[in-house]
């Protein structure tokens, strides 16, 4: 038992991780150094032990020499890692907007939670939840690497971008525009109709959240004009997440305070009108979302 | 440093057929890269070892601890499937040459 040898081949044992038969290698590798050193030296001991060892190279390019077809991550599935991590954080993050602006616990079982406790944690929550995101596909990579390298993995094209209509852009023109007019009327653009009377009321305390409801339609047209020469997923993401800071201000800050007190009856109604147009508004930023992860997983 | 690299992949090819002659007859290690010195042919011991560990893993050789000597030795001998392998990168570099030697007729590569 030398001691340089010793210190050598653990060395080298450290950075033998993932490789089979370890104390075979290190065996060969002990016995050729102690022949190699006598073979050119006449004994082996430290010293000449030393002299063969620097010639046989650092323990750590050894090693890899023995690591080097092994992947922890075969190189072919680098590009699934990216669009399976953009796709489970584009849903993680839907599901967070939604427990967020609907005040109650959000989960996709087993492991997709977001509380509501706080609307800043979802500042925390969010990294915490990619780096779960990433480390959970890599972990299913890597068992797919170890035991079906060759497996065929499903590969997502993204969903289909629909083209901006000169039709669709004079429909949204005259929506905007009758949105608009109504409220210049009424002074808000919430309203009901009493199926008995046949009259039209006025939703009282609405008008700010008119105006939050005019301003997300205003955007949503800009970006509607936009896409006719510019078509990138990161415009829409920009706009979504602008109008749901919108509707989650509208429903914490107005619907609830003002509108509670004065319309009671029909508060539920209303809270339910808004968090569809949340739920709606959040499915389509999580599209737009696994777009731009599929696009970035291909660049 | 880039010829280095090419010749480094050029050798990786080389190094395997030569192993699987010279592997005709049992032999290890140290007394594999003795016997190529011996054509001037010198390889880094700590690549011989992880290509015979590969080797080895495709059946294309197999090997047994003997102890020679008090010392304990992994000795390595060629398998059928290595024969044949052996036999296919023969032809292959037979054909290699031959290409390389066409090609070398040509005057601009000269």
């Amino acid at each position: 038992m030398y001691k340089v040898l010793e210190d050598y081949l653990m060395e080298i044992k450290r950075y033998l991780a993932g490789v089979d038969d370890k104390e075979d290698i290190l065996k060969e590798i002990r016995y050729h150094l102690t022949e190699m050193a006598e073979d050119l030296y006449g004994e082996s001991n430290e010293e000449t032990l030393q002299k063969v060892i620097i010639s046989f190279g650092e323990p750590r390019a050894t090693a890899e020499k023995y690591t080097g077809n092994h992947k922890i991550i075969s190189p072919s599935f680098q590009s699934h890692l990216l669009q399976y991590t953009g796709i489970l954080f584009s849903i993680h993050f839907g599901v967070c907007i939604i427990a967020l602006i609907k005040g109650s616990n959000s989960a996709i079982l087993p492991f997709i939670n977001m509380e509501s406790s706080s609307s800043w944690l979802i500042l925390f929550y969010l990294p915490v939840a990619f780096i779960f995101d990433f480390g959970l596909i890599s972990l299913l990579l890597l068992l797919v690497t170890k035991y079906k390298p060759d497996a065929s993995l499903p590969w997502f094209n993204g969903f289909k971008k629909k083209q901006p209509s000169k039709i669709g852009s004079a429909l949204f023109t005259v929506l905007l525009v009758i949105v608009y007019w109504i409220y210049q009327k009424l002074g808000t653009i919430f309203m009901y109709i009493d199926v008995k009377g046949q009259h039209l009321y006025r939703i009282e305390a609405t008008e700010s959240a008119s105006i939050g409801i005019i301003v997300i339609l205003l955007i949503s047209y800009i970006v509607y004009l936009i896409r006719f020469f510019y078509n990138k997923p990161w415009l829409y993401i920009t706009a979504h997440i602008i109008n749901l800071l919108i509707l989650w201000y509208l429903l914490k800050q107005f619907q609830l305070i003002h509108i509670i007190a004065a319309n009671e009856q029909l508060t539920p109604g209303l809270q339910g009108i808004f968090i569809l147009f949340v739920v709606l508004t959040t499915f389509s930023l999580v599209r737009w979302l696994i777009n731009y992860s599929v696009e970035k997983s291909l660049s | 440093m880039e010829s280095k690299s090419s010749e480094k992949e050029m050798n990786r090819g080389f190094l395997q057929l030569i192993v699987l002659i010279l592997l005709e007859k049992p032999s290890y290690g140290y007394l594999m890269v003795k016997d190529l010195a011996k054509f001037e042919y010198h390889i880094e011991e700590s690549t011989l070892y992880p290509l015979l560990r590969r080797l080895e893993s495709k059946n294309f050789i197999e090997s047994t601890w003997k102890v020679d000597s008090v010392k304990p030795k992994k000795y390595y001998v060629i398998t059928e499937e290595g024969k044949q392998t052996r036999r296919q990168l023969m032809e292959m570099f037979g054909k290699q040459k031959e290409i390389l030697q066409k090609v070398l007729k040509g005057d601009e590569y000269v």
